[in-house]
C-alpha cells in the first residue's frame, strides 16, 4: 500500500517536473546570459569602478545615484541623446513613408515578377551593419565617392558629407534609411496582402473614395504590422552603433555621437564601467518608454476601432 | 546565352588590361620591401633566436596578442621557423587596432591568465603598470640583457616607448615617430621657386618652421588642379590628438615653456598651457584651410594616399617606407621627409620636437606562467635581424636600433627617409603614460575635434579640456 502510494507520488512529481525539465536549458541560458548581466549592470551602475580593483563587484565602492546624477549633468551625454532623438524621428518617419509607398507599389497587380523586386529591395538589409557603414564611407567620400560624382554631374559643388558637422548626421540618417527601409517594405507588404478584398470592394461599392478606403479600411487592418514596424525600428534606432562606428566614429566634433556610441566610448575607451552601466540603464529605460508609448497608442486605437 | 558569355569575357578582359595598365611596375634597380635582396637570410634569423629560448622553449606554449594590420605579420611569417628551432608552440591572436585596448583590459579584468605576451601602445604602460597587470621587466632584462643588447636601441625611443618611472615595462617593437613629408618635385620646380619667392620674399625650401609650412601650404593649394597644400590624419581617433601635439609642443618650445610631454607628465602633473594651446590650435585650424575637403574624416589610409598619390604637397605622418614604394605610391621617388618643423623663438632661432606617437612595445602580463619564455621571444622579435625582416617585408613595423638603421638593406628600402627618421627618433617626446592616459586623450580629442568642426573656439576647447582633465586626475 505504502509502496503504491510512493509510486503514485513519484509519478505525480514526474508529471509536474517534466515541463520544468524541458524548460530548464532555456531558463538557465536566460539566467546566465540575460538576467545575470542585467543585474550585474544594474549593481554596477551604483558602484564606482576602479581599474586596479578589477571586476569584483563587492570590491567596488558604492557610489549611490551619483552615476545617474552625473549622466544628467553630462552635457555630452545629453547632446548624444539629442542626436539619437533626431535620428529616431527623421529616420523612422522617412523609412515608414518610403517603405509604405514601395510596399503599396509592389502590391499593385500590374507589378510583374514582384519576387525579383522584393529580393533586390531586401539586399541592403542582408549586409552586415559594419560593412554597410564602410561601404557608405567610400560612397560618400568627398573626393572619390560615387554620391559626389552624381552631385558634381548635376552641376553642384561636392559635399563634404563626413567631414562637416552639418552633413555628418544626415549621412548617418541616410545610411539608416537605406539599410532599414526594406524591413518596413517587407512587413507592410505582408500587411497589405493580408487585407481582405471584401471590405475593400464593399467600401468602393458604397461610394467611398480611394483615400477613404485607405484610411478607413486598409489602415485599420494593418495596425498590427504598422505597430511592429514602428516598435522595432524605434528600438533599433535608439541602439544605432555600427553605422556611426564605421562611418564617422562619432565625429566631426560630437555631431554624430549618438547615445550608444557615447556609452561605448565611456565604458570601453575610458573604462568608466560604473558610469557606462548607468548610461546603459538610462538608454534601456528610454527604449522601454518609447515602446510603451507606441504600444499604448496602438492599444487605444485598437479599442477605439 | 552565348552572347552574354561573350560580353562577360570581353568585360573581364578589359578589367584585366586596365588593372595591368594601372598597376605601377617596380623600375629596374629599385629595391623595394619584399625583394629577396633586402631580406635577411634564414641563417640570420635563426641566429637571432636567443640561446636561452632554445633551451627553455621545448614543450611549452605561449599565447600572444598582436594588433592586426602589419604588426602581426613578422611573427606569423616566422612562426614555423621558431617553433622548429625551439620546440615552442606559439599561439598568435590578432585584434583590430581600435579594439586592442578594450580586449587587453577585458583580459586583465576577467582574471584569465592565458596570454603571455601583449603588443601595446606606450600610452597604456602607466595604466597597466600601476594596476600591476604587466611585469616590471628590469629583472628579466638584467638576467637576459646581453641577449637583448639594449644599448643598440636609440635612446629617445627607449625612454619614450617602453620605460615607466625609470623601469622597463616593454620590449621595443615598433619604432614609430612623427615626421614631416613633402613632394620634392614641387619644391624643386623652377617656376614654383620663382613664384614663391616673388610672393613670400624667401626661398622655397623644405620647411624648418611651421610659419613656412603655412605659407607653402597656401602657395601649393590649387597650384595644379586638385592639389592641396597640407593634409593629415584628423579623423576622430586619439592619434589625431597626437598629431596635433606636434604643433602644440613646438609652440611650447618657441614660447619658452619648459615641459616633460606638454600634456600630463609621468608624475601626473597637468602641463597643458592655455596660451600655447590656443595659439597652436588656431594655427592648426588655419592650416586645415589648405587641406582637401573632408579632412576631418581622414584616417591613416587617406593620409597615406594623400601624399603618395599627389593630393597634397605636404603631410605629417608616422615614419614609413611605403612612400618609397612604387607599388604603393605614385610619387614614390618624389616624396621626401624632414624632421618636424618648429616655431621661431623670439630670438629667431628654431628648436623643434616631434611626437613619438604610438610606437609599440611587447609586455609580459604578471599573470603569465611563462614569463621568461615570453620575454625571450619578445627579444627575438626585437632583434636586429627581425627588425630588418619586419621593416623590409613591408609590415609597417619600423626599426628602432642604431645597427638596423645603418644596415644597407634598410637604407636601400627607406632611401632618403633614413636620415630624417633617425633624427626624429632622437628628438621625439613620448605620449601621456599615466594610468588615466586613455581618458585624458579621449577628453582632449573630444574638445579638439569640436573646435576643428567649428562647434567651439580654441579657448573653449582648452577650458573644457582642463575641466575634464582636472576631474580625471582627481579621480
Amino acid at each position: 500500500m505504502a509502496s503504491q502510494q510512493r509510486e503514485a507520488q513519484r509519478a505525480h512529481f514526474r508529471k509536474r517536473a517534466t515541463p520544468y525539465a524541458y524548460m530548464a536549458p532555456t531558463m538557465i541560458w536566460l539566467l546566465v546570459f540575460m538576467i545575470y548581466p542585467l543585474i550585474f549592470a544594474l549593481v554596477m551602475a551604483f558602484k564606482k569602478f576602479k581599474l586596479m580593483k578589477g571586476l569584483t563587484l563587492w570590491k567596488m565602492p558604492w557610489n549611490g545615484f551619483n552615476n545617474f546624477i552625473d549622466a544628467f549633468n553630462d552635457p555630452y551625454f545629453l547632446l548624444s541623446l539629442e542626436k539619437t532623438v533626431i535620428i529616431l524621428v527623421v529616420a523612422v518617419t522617412i523609412e515608414f513613408l518610403l517603405g509604405f509607398l514601395i510596399a503599396w507599389l509592389l502590391n499593385k497587380k500590374q507589378v510583374r515578377w514582384d519576387f525579383i523586386w522584393i529580393a533586390l529591395i531586401l539586399t541592403p538589409m542582408m549586409m552586415p551593419l559594419i560593412a554597410s557603414g564602410n561601404l557608405w564611407r567610400m560612397l560618400l567620400d568627398v573626393r572619390w565617392g560615387a554620391v559626389n560624382a552624381v552631385v558634381m554631374f548635376l552641376g553642384f559643388k561636392p559635399i563634404d558629407f563626413l567631414g562637416t558637422a552639418k552633413w555628418a548626421l544626415p549621412a548617418v540618417i541616410l545610411v539608416e534609411i537605406w539599410q532599414w527601409t526594406p524591413f518596413v517594405v517587407i512587413t507592410l507588404l505582408a500587411g497589405l496582402r493580408s487585407v481582405p478584398e471584401e471590405p475593400r470592394e464593399a467600401a468602393m461599392v458604397d461610394g467611398a473614395s480611394h483615400w477613404q478606403t485607405f484610411t478607413r479600411v486598409i489602415l485599420p487592418h494593418m495596425q498590427g504590422q504598422i505597430m511592429i514596424v514602428l516598435l522595432i525600428r524605434s528600438m533599433d534606432v535608439v541602439k544605432t552603433f555600427d553605422v556611426v562606428y564605421a562611418l564617422t566614429f562619432g565625429g566631426p566634433g560630437q555631431s554624430t555621437t549618438v547615445a550608444t556610441f557615447y556609452l561605448y566610448r565611456q565604458a570601453f575607451t575610458q573604462f568608466k564601467l560604473g558610469y557606462g552601466a548607468a548610461l546603459s540603464w538610462l538608454i534601456f529605460i528610454m527604449v522601454y518608454l518609447i515602446s510603451y508609448v507606441i504600444l499604448k497608442l496602438f492599444r487605444r486605437q485598437e479599442s477605439a476601432t | 546565352m552565348k552572347r552574354i558569355c561573350l560580353v562577360l569575357c570581353v568585360l573581364a578582359g578589359l578589367f584585366l588590361v586596365a588593372g595591368v595598365a594601372v598597376a605601377q611596375d617596380v623600375p629596374k634597380g629599385v629595391k623595394v620591401a619584399g625583394s629577396p635582396e633586402v631580406m635577411p637570410t634564414t641563417a640570420e634569423i635563426q641566429k637571432a633566436v636567443p640561446a636561452s629560448l632554445v633551451k627553455m622553449g621545448k614543450g611549452k606554449t605561449i599565447r600572444i596578442m598582436f594588433q592586426g594590420g602589419g604588426d602581426s605579420a613578422p611573427p606569423e611569417e616566422q612562426k614555423a621557423l621558431v617553433e622548429k628551432l625551439t620546440g615552442l608552440k606559439l599561439t598568435i591572436d590578432v585584434i583590430p587596432p581600435e579594439n586592442l585596448h578594450e580586449k587587453q583590459l577585458t583580459f586583465f579584468l576577467s582574471g584569465q591568465a592565458d596570454y603571455d605576451l601583449l603588443e601595446l601602445y606606450p600610452t597604456w604602460i602607466g595604466e597597466y603598470a600601476e594596476a600591476q597587470y604587466i611585469e616590471n621587466l628590469d629583472s628579466l632584462n638584467s638576467k637576459y640583457g646581453q641577449e637583448l643588447n639594449t644599448k643598440d636601441f636609440i635612446e629617445g625611443a627607449q625612454v619614450g616607448f617602453d620605460k615607466y618611472k625609470g623601469s622597463w615595462y616593454a620590449v621595443p617593437y615598433d619604432g614609430d615617430v612623427n615626421m614631416f613629408y613633402y613632394r620634392k618635385d614641387l619644391f624643386d620646380d623652377a617656376k614654383n621657386q620663382a613664384d614663391f619667392k616673388a610672393k613670400y620674399k624667401y626661398a622655397l625650401v623644405p620647411p624648418k618652421t611651421w610659419e613656412e609650412v603655412r605659407d607653402q601650404a597656401e602657395f601649393f593649394t590649387g597650384r595644379t588642379p586638385g592639389l592641396y597644400g597640407f593634409g593629415t590624419l584628423a579623423l576622430k581617433t586619439w592619434w589625431a590628438a597626437d598629431y596635433w601635439a606636434n604643433v602644440y609642443r613646438n609652440r611650447l618650445v618657441a614660447d619658452g615653456v619648459s615641459f616633460d610631454n606638454g600634456l600630463v607628465n609621468d608624475k601626473g602633473v597637468i602641463e597643458l598651457n592655455k596660451s600655447a594651446f590656443v595659439k597652436a590650435n588656431d594655427f592648426y585650424m588655419g592650416l586645415m584651410k589648405f587641406s582637401p575637403p573632408g579632412i576631418l574624416s581622414w584616417g591613416y589610409p587617406e593620409t597615406k594616399e594623400g601624399i603618395g598619390n599627389g593630393v597634397v604637397a605636404m603631410t605629417l605622418q608616422w615614419a614609413t617606407s611605403v612612400f618609397r614604394d612604387p607599388r604603393q605610391a605614385k610619387y614614390w621617388d618624389k616624396t621626401y621627409g624632414v624632421p618636424m618643423p618648429g616655431f621661431k623663438k623670439a630670438d629667431g632661432t628654431v628648436k623643434a620636437v616631434t611626437s613619438f606617437a604610438v610606437g609599440k612595445g611587447l609586455a609580459v602580463p604578471t599573470a603569465s606562467k611563462n614569463k621568461d619564455i615570453a620575454f625571450l621571444y619578445a627579444q627575438f622579435l626585437a632583434s636586429p635581424a627581425m627588425q630588418i625582416y619586419a621593416t623590409n617585408s613591408g609590415s609597417g613595423v619600423d626599426p628602432n636600433r642604431y645597427s638596423v638603421w645603418k644596415d644597407q638593406r634598410v637604407k636601400d628600402v627607406w632611401g632618403p627617409l633614413v636620415d630624417p627618421t633617425m633624427k626624429s627618433l632622437q628628438m621625439g617626446i613620448g605620449d601621456i603614460k599615466v594610468p588615466q592616459a586613455s581618458k585624458l586623450y579621449e577628453a582632449l580629442l573630444n574638445e579638439l575635434h569640436r573646435s576643428w568642426s567649428g562647434e567651439q573656439s580654441s579657448a573653449q576647447a582648452f577650458d573644457r579640456t582642463m575641466t575634464e582633465w582636472n576631474k580625471i586626475m582627481k579621480e
